[in-house]
């Protein structure tokens, strides 16, 4: 269809320049700005990380080679802090996705009351991470904290549970609160999506006498699956350099045994001010990162998308 | 990022020729790290009265919550836009004088005219960087022991804490089954310092290092106190919570009646105050050694510093001596609960009854020995806050033994101790 | 009985499950409300207590007594709206241009984008902080302005292009050879028919703005220019964590947003019903 089109729109090779400068043109505010904003932080962070730069040590600046990398490759506290980034990503994201996609199918029906409802499920994605950070915070704790209160009065602990200070599980509640926050995120991008389903799609298979849950799988995920993709894909990278709720809620601890990444770089320079390590750290997120995103560019087969 | 900046001026365009321009009006900053609705009304009716003792002055109050002051100062530093004045914390110090973002004063304290005033304390105080002056403190805080006077007087115990090994006692006494602990224990951030305190004590040292430069904990009895004090948690005195306790966290754990003792300063008292009904809770002093001496962790809240790349340094000064002058001071550590800076503001009634009251007292005790921290080492505020967190909660959450713990701590802090005398005796 | 289950199950199911994301949503929220109604010695106080047991607005009236809470709010709003626009319309455009044109470095573009979000802040902070200086903008809502909008274009420029992807190229085509140009088919066709999808990324782009603590407090410091998430901070102070003022002033900054959020769940619905869209 699109070879097509192609032929009809832009028959001679002048024509066609002028289409190809339109698409660089169209892209060129957001280049601007993106280059101008983290053009020079990039490459100072890539300089940084290749140099001794520590900044209570002002007379000890100096180029040391691979020194940043190697030390971070052979820092005792990395499988953890990596294991914990994976599973902070993969149940994050997970659950948030399976959670915000039955919200979605359950709020793409009408029913009464239903703008009221949606105003108020949506609302977690308003409140400031520092906000729910604290709020989670006050509901875990030990003392006084709702979620023991309530496990206590249901009778399914018969005492209360430190649960931000039990070494090695204290990023789950972090998750947890990272859920309750993402959950609208995925809500309302699943249902804007479900609503661009054409209707006569589903009465056609209603004639056909599809149940409702082939429906759901023929027809509404496969029309659906490229926002489906593309919101996971993009959700992983986010939440991947998502640190706040940990710093607030945990502050890595105990024992750095809830840090994430970012977490731990960001604790790391706050107080060593070491920016060539950190940025080290930086660098590495960066090409690990971009391995994730080219795999997932093939995979989504982005290049090819479009062009009329 | 230096070199970057090395031409790199002002953007204050008033002040093009600070030094001469007396008739014009100067506008200089202040930070504040501590902001709350208190303090900030306090800071700003001192701000106004000094504005309007110095019309040529304006003064613009600026503010940034507490727990995120240090990031801000290191970036502020390191983009050139500390504010003219800036209150910094102790663990701070160091590290911003050696990167060379705040400035001696050393010149202006010299020329100071309040120096002889000042308390023994003051003149003392951990704000020196390679022996110059590079902080005015604004007040002094010491550790005393808030207790649950309630507790105390419903197990008929007397409401004091004479020696450490009460302390210890208690710890245990005040534990029950129903969700009391005895002791607000610290085992996040900062909380190495309550520990080195009693090792302090315990080997009757009032530096964490012996003569020759080698940590204290190599000595075997450091080690037994060491285990001694964070049995406190490991037995159960504390709660299990407080593996990751700071600041607030142990002085909210007391206020909402979990712990019966709070090791802490007396700025706490106005707090406690506020959240805590009358009469249920007291202050007394630290425990005696078994020396029969006190030895006490003592140092300043937020002194108040100049940035290197203040363009009105001479109005900065001023800023800063008109609010350490005995006046100002007298206001600041009322309402701070805080101990002045001024032997003469001692005098005043405020500290001489009331829970501030014992406070004041330890200033003048002969007993008593200061004990604080290396604070001249430009990275102690990455041991206490990063490096022994992680140590001491992998011991209390039984991850790593003892010997190792205090191996590593005691290894990181000779190796840095090393570091800074080699630095020094080359220059 | 099966039968039965078999016609009223499935909408049964449903009614269950709003119902518990209801509660789910609902129980912080009413937590932060009814921390805001104690008074500090019920908060601290020995025993958990669901409702108040001295209900009080002492919160409420401190709260707007001492704090610079209306302040903070109109420069979080100013910051997330005018961030939010700046963002759609740069996002629109590359968007546009990333789902309908075929040229050379798209790949490497795309790249580029997503490489934007892998980039830890906390590295840039200090390269971007002497950026700001030398321009003088910092302490100024624009800079966190500028921060916002280069930090969300990213996300949302591909998200849109995502929308733009699924809407069918025939229907420009046809709008085209009615004789509509290509901005006007875009504009007149094209972007109403996504109106759900437009409304949904200047929802993220706005709450990213409106939630963002870190640059807030890095960029900011004096009282005129802070927003919602560093006024929030305030109330943990040094050794004392006012939860009370907290949960008020938390409270305080969700109604604007409320209203807000009630406004556009309208336009993602009524893009559904305009249903112009035929495969």
């Amino acid at each position: 269809m699109s070879a097509n089109v192609k032929a009809a729109v832009s028959p001679y090779p002048k024509k066609r320049f002028f289409r190809r400068m339109e698409a660089y043109l169209l892209l060129l505010p957001a280049l601007i700005i993106i280059a101008a904003f983290f053009g020079y932080p990039l490459s100072k962070a890539i300089q940084l990380s290749f140099m001794h730069y520590v900044l209570f040590e002002p007379n000890n600046i100096h180029f040391s080679g691979l020194d940043n990398y190697k030390s971070i490759l052979s820092e005792d506290n990395l499988p953890g802090i990596l294991f914990n980034s994976l599973i902070w990503v993969v149940l994050t994201v997970g659950l948030q996705f399976g959670l915000g996609f039955a919200l979605a199918l359950a709020l793409n029906k009408s029913f009464r009351g239903k703008n009221v409802y949606q105003a108020i499920v949506f609302l977690p994605w308003a409140v400031s991470a520092f906000l729910i950070g604290m709020i989670f915070k006050l509901m875990f704790s030990e003392r006084n904290g709702l979620i023991n209160e309530l496990l206590m009065k249901f009778g399914l602990s018969d005492h209360a549970v430190p649960f931000l200070a039990l070494t090695g599980t204290s990023i789950y509640p972090v998750i947890a609160a990272m859920i309750w926050y993402g959950v609208p995120f995925f809500g309302i991008m699943i249902l804007a999506a479900l609503q661009s389903v054409p209707k006569d799609v589903y009465e056609s298979a209603d004639i056909d006498g599809a149940g409702k849950v082939r429906q759901l799988f023929q027809i509404t995920i496969p029309y659906i699956k490229p926002t489906l993709i593309l919101t996971v894909l993009l959700r992983c990278i986010w939440v991947f350099n998502s640190a706040d709720l940990i710093y607030v809620m945990t502050n890595g601890g105990p024992a750095n045994s809830s840090h994430n990444l970012p977490s731990y770089i960001f604790n790391k320079i706050g107080y060593s001010t070491d920016y060539g390590q950190a940025s080290a750290l930086g660098v590495m997120m960066l090409i690990f990162l971009t391995v994730y995103a080219v795999v997932f560019l093939r995979a989504t087969k982005y290049d090819e998308a479009g062009d009329i | 990022m230096s070199t970057i900046l090395a031409g790199c001026g002002g953007k204050n365009e008033s002040g093009a020729n600070s030094a001469s321009d007396s008739g014009k009006t100067v506008n200089i900053s202040y930070l504040d790290p501590l902001p709350s609705p208190e303090r900030t009304k306090l800071m700003e009716g001192l701000i106004g009265k000094f504005e309007t003792a110095n019309p040529s002055i304006k003064v613009e109050y600026m503010s940034v919550p507490w727990d995120q002051a240090s990031k801000k100062w290191i970036t502020m530093g390191a983009s050139k836009t500390l504010p003219d004045v800036v209150s910094i914390d102790d663990t701070s110090l160091a590290g911003l004088a050696s990167a060379g973002y705040i400035e001696n004063l050393q010149p202006y304290y010299d020329k100071w005219d309040q120096v002889g005033n000042l308390t023994e304390a003051a003149k003392q105080a951990r704000n020196k960087f390679n022996d110059q002056v590079y902080a005015i403190p604004d007040a002094f805080l010491l550790q005393g022991l808030f207790i649950q006077s309630n507790w105390f007087k419903e197990q008929g115990l007397p409401e004091q804490i004479d020696t450490w090994n009460d302390y210890f006692t208690l710890a245990q006494k005040l534990t029950d089954s129903k969700g009391h602990y005895g002791i607000s224990f610290r085992g996040g951030a900062n909380g190495i310092i309550r520990a080195m305190e009693y090792v302090m004590s315990a080997t009757h040292s009032d530096s964490w290092y012996d003569q020759d430069g080698k940590s204290i904990l190599y000595k075997p009895e450091a080690k037994a106190a060491f285990k001694q004090f964070y049995d406190l948690y490991m037995n159960g005195y504390a709660p299990k919570e407080s593996i990751a306790w700071g600041f607030n966290e142990m002085v909210q754990g007391f206020m909402n009646g979990q712990t019966g003792i709070l090791n802490q300063t007396p700025e706490v008292i106005a707090v406690a105050g506020k959240n805590m009904k009358e009469g249920t809770w007291n202050v007394v002093p630290m425990p005696k050694s078994d020396d029969g001496k006190r030895y006490i962790f003592w140092g300043f809240t937020a002194a108040y510093a100049m940035s290197a790349n203040s363009e009105h340094k001479d109005a900065a000064w001023k800023l800063i001596e008109f609010l350490s002058s005995p006046e100002s001071n007298l206001e600041y550590s009322k309402q701070n609960t805080s101990i002045p800076i001024y032997k003469k503001n001692l005098d005043d009634p405020f500290f001489k009854s009331g829970p501030i009251a014992g406070y004041a007292g330890a200033m003048a005790d002969s007993n008593i020995v200061f004990a604080g921290p290396p604070s001249y080492l430009t990275n102690l505020s990455e041991f206490t806050a990063t490096y022994a967190v992680e140590e001491t909660q992998k011991y209390m959450s039984g991850k790593q033994n003892l010997d190792d713990t205090v191996k590593h701590l005691a290894d990181w802090l000779t190796n840095a101790q090393t570091e800074y005398t080699k630095a020094n005796s080359s220059k | 009985m099966p039968l039965l289950l078999k016609r009223k199950g499935p909408g049964l199911i449903r009614f269950v499950m709003l119902a518990l994301f209801l509660l789910g949503t609902l129980l912080p929220f009413y937590w932060m409300f009814i921390t805001s109604l104690k008074g500090r010695q019920e908060i601290y106080g020995d025993k958990l207590t669901f409702w108040p047991e001295e209900l009080t607005w002492a919160n409420y009236i401190e709260t707007f007594k001492t704090s610079n809470f209306p302040h903070y709010f109109a420069n979080s709003f100013i910051v997330s709206i005018v961030s939010g626009i700046l963002v759609l319309i740069v996002s629109i455009l590359g968007g546009y241009s990333l789902a309908r044109y075929r040229f050379k470095g798209k790949g490497v573009i795309m790249l580029l984008f997503l490489g934007t979000q892998m980039i830890p802040v906390i590295i840039m902070l200090v390269p971007l902080f002497i950026a700001f200086s030398e321009l003088n903008m910092l302490d100024s809502l624009t800079s966190l302005i500028v921060t916002y909008t280069a930090i969300n274009i990213p996300f949302c420029l591909i998200t849109i292009s995502g929308f733009f992807q699924r809407i069918p190229v025939a229907l420009e085509e046809a709008a085209m050879i009615d004789g509509c140009g290509r901005l006007e088919t875009v504009v007149r066709i094209i972007l109403p028919i996504m109106l759900p999808g437009i409304v949904a990324t200047f929802v993220f782009a706005f709450t990213a703005a409106w939630n963002d603590l870190f640059f807030g407090i890095m960029f900011t410091t004096s009282e005129s220019v802070k927003t919602v998430p560093v006024g929030l901070n305030n109330f943990v102070q040094k050794f004392d964590v006012n939860w009370g003022e907290m949960s008020t002033a938390g409270i305080l900054s969700l109604l604007p947003v409320v209203v807000l959020f009630a406004i556009m769940q309208r336009y993602i619905v009524a893009g559904l019903s305009q249903g112009a869209v035929k495969g």
